[in-house]
């Protein structure tokens, strides 16, 4: 995966489980709040007491990032996140240089993406109005409500099927300083209800003057979205674009290739995807920094499909 | 010094590598299809108190079917498919099938290498008896817990799918690791989780559709199964081999994967170690899983904890004492506290390019087992017999 920017705070690599009940890491490292494996069942706790024993930690105020992990026992199945967004809200005064914030950095390993059951997080938008990265994973149940921040400036929801209600709350919302925009469109049989035309006013330019970053993966019309996005407005004012883990295959790889804004980009990032070999060659001599990894036999499957649909 | 093994199989070759790189003499090797015919006379080929390594019989397919063969004509046992011996054994590529079979076959010649080595006193690197529960996850798990070695929860014998559910209902589970009975690395291997009202099944088995009915293949390629009517003939397909089934304990990840580890113990010491990594919940496809970085895993476990997890590999293999080494695999949970043994593999110790003191796993052995000067001698491993 090519880095893009705005993970810097949320790196992979940044992220460190809290070992609770220790002391915060030195700043550089995010603290993961989750629950993990226990091998004795009765020593079940709840998130939000993990959570409180984290928020009475020394320096906590200093806080600018924090994941939330798994925040049910593995054996009870998917619980829901209510409890989390009551427990942040509240936490709201005692972090008050938080800015960013991850919802649901939950492997695989712990649960299918598409098991993950969110809801109305727009809560955590009001509470932290200082906020500017905001990654949610797990589109089941979501919502984001009016959408509305005034200094956000990432937003990122990973996602086996992504509903279409929630992308029109993100149109509809009011996020002036958003500058990086990542979408997991996913799968029709995990909610994604996506259409080429529901994103009709995102292509159209109209939304967000200060977007930079454009991510719409796991994209299982991805040609018909190059397509589209090779005659938008939008394409001619950002400077990354990203259409990995989608379905992408020559036909959007042509457009691309003949769409003369993508040599403005900084970045084209198509890993992951099902583009003749040399037809993928081509994209090296566009002159900008592109990722073409990770390509997909075709034959193997009867359907092309997206990275994430389970 | 003798290894009984088969001689097309890349490890025996290996082996005498090792050998020579340590200054000893070619082994003689013994191998499986002769002492299936029953043409071999071992009290004229081997001499008293010689070193015998038994090594695995090596992915050949040939002699999985002679083995399999080998037991046709014990009493079949109803919960497990029976291929008598006028049965067309399967010859496909990459099937899978008849692997209670083959291990009873396989436990039959253990056995008869046990009675004749036990008269010639031989000096075994690993005893059968210990080979055979090493082959029997059912058996091994047992045996660690017996011995208060932690290791995941595991549900009692299950015989369909049928069973496996009404058993996570009555444990309020909902994610199990499902494994061959006699299973090596990844071959017949399922995740299987269910939240209620959707159901996956993240696996190595391809399930083929034949008018012959369904045949289940070992494949490189993980698969993800989420309707019942794939997963309920893929679980009751299995569980006809026979199934050892445990909790699905979530494991470690670092750089955005999840790992585990497989560590040698040789002579009670924890030695050669890999980092399995993956991004799927299978970690042992080690063909195509890249290897991790075991710098990193220590640091991230910390000295004290690494500590304990060696503490626990070298706990596990000392649960058979009279085998000098065996490969260990532990999972490390998300806690990164807690560690638990995953199997004990009587063959875990092909770990190529893997040095420890400048030896890999099988010059390791091969000092482990005393060698030095002419002829390796036996002094280290004679309380083993």
């Amino acid at each position: 995966m090519a880095q893009l920017p705005w993970m810097s705070e949320l790196l992979p690599s940044n992220i460190a489980d809290w070992d609770h009940p220790g002391i915060l890491q030195p700043s550089g490292v995010v603290h993961r709040v989750g629950l993990s494996y226990e091998d004795d069942y009765d020593s079940k706790v709840a998130w939000s007491d993990r959570f409180a024993d984290f928020l009475a930690l020394p320096s906590v105020e200093k806080t600018t990032g924090l994941v939330i992990g798994t925040w049910w026992e593995l054996d009870d199945g998917n619980g829901p996140v209510d409890e989390v967004v009551e427990s942040l809200v509240s936490a709201a005064p005692q972090l008050p240089n938080l800015r960013a914030l991850f919802v649901g950095d939950i492997m695989s390993e712990e649960s299918e993406i598409s098991w993950i059951e969110q809801d109305d997080l727009s809560p955590l938008l009001s509470a932290f109005p200082n906020l500017q990265h905001f990654a949610i994973r797990g589109a089941n149940g979501l919502s984001l409500g009016s959408c509305q921040h005034a200094q956000l400036k990432t937003l990122v929801i990973q996602s086996g099927g992504l509903p279409n209600r929630v992308v029109q709350e993100i149109f509809q919302g009011k996020l002036p300083a958003l500058e990086h925009l990542e979408l997991w469109l996913g799968s029709d049989w995990y909610g994604g209800d996506v259409t080429l035309t529901n994103l009709e006013p995102l292509l159209s330019g109209e939304l967000f003057p200060q977007l930079k970053v454009l991510a719409l993966r796991d994209c299982s019309f991805a040609d018909d979205l190059a397509i589209a996005l090779s005659q938008s407005p939008i394409i001619n004012r950002i400077e990354i674009l990203d259409l990995s883990l989608g379905n992408l295959g020559d036909e959007g790889a042509k457009a691309l290739l003949a769409c003369p804004a993508i040599k403005q980009l900084k970045l084209l990032d198509l890993h992951y995807h099902f583009i003749d070999s040399e037809l993928a060659q081509q994209f090296k001599q566009l002159g900008i920094e592109v990722d073409i990894s990770e390509p997909q036999d075709p034959t193997r499957h009867d359907d092309r499909y997206i990275a994430v649909s389970e | 010094m003798i290894v009984i093994g088969n001689p097309r199989d890349r490890r025996v070759a290996f082996w005498q590598a090792a050998l020579a790189r340590q200054g000893q003499p070619p082994a003689r090797v013994i191998s499986y299809y002769d002492l299936l015919a029953n043409r071999l006379d071992l009290a004229s080929l081997i001499t008293l108190n010689e070193l015998v390594r038994i090594e695995s019989p090596g992915k050949d397919e040939q002699l999985y079917r002679e083995l399999v063969r080998f037991a046709a004509e014990l009493t079949p046992e109803p919960a497990f498919e029976h291929w008598p011996l006028e049965a067309d054994l399967p010859q496909e590529h990459g099937r899978l099938w008849g692997s209670r079979q083959w291990y009873r076959g396989y436990c039959h010649v253990l056995r008869q290498l046990e009675q004749q080595l036990t008269t010639l006193n031989a000096q075994l690197l690993q005893h059968p008896a210990d080979i055979a529960v090493m082959f029997d996850k059912v058996a091994c798990h047992a045996r660690l817990a017996q011995a208060d070695v932690l290791v995941p929860r595991s549900l009692p014998a299950i015989g369909s799918f049928e069973q496996l559910q009404m058993a996570m209902q009555a444990q309020r589970w909902q994610r199990v690791f499902i494994k061959l009975a006699h299973g090596s690395s990844a071959s017949g291997v399922v995740a299987y989780r269910t939240n209620g009202r959707q159901m996956q099944a993240i696996t190595t088995v391809e399930l083929l559709q034949t008018s012959a009915g369904l045949q289940l293949y070992n494949s490189r390629n993980i698969r993800t199964y989420t309707h019942l009517h794939e997963i309920q003939p893929l679980i009751d397909a299995l569980a006809q081999q026979r199934i050892h089934v445990e909790e699905w304990v979530p494991k470690a990840r670092l750089a955005g994967k999840v790992y585990d580890l497989r560590m040698l113990v040789i002579a009670g010491k924890a030695q050669h170690t890999v980092v399995r990594t993956s991004s799927s919940p299978i970690t042992n496809l080690h063909l195509l899983n890249p290897r991790g970085d075991l710098a990193a895993v220590q640091a991230q476990l910390g000295a004290e904890f690494w500590q304990t997890v060696q503490q626990q590999a070298q706990a596990a293999a000392a649960c058979f004492d009279r085998s000098l080494y065996a490969g260990v695999d532990l999972l490390i949970a998300n806690s990164l506290k807690h560690c638990l043994i995953g199997e004990v593999n009587a063959f875990g110790d092909l770990l190529p390019n893997v040095l420890v003191d400048g030896y890999d796993s099988y010059e390791a052995e091969i000092v482990g087992a005393g060698g030095c000067g002419s002829g390796i001698g036996s002094k280290n491993i004679e309380h083993r017999i």
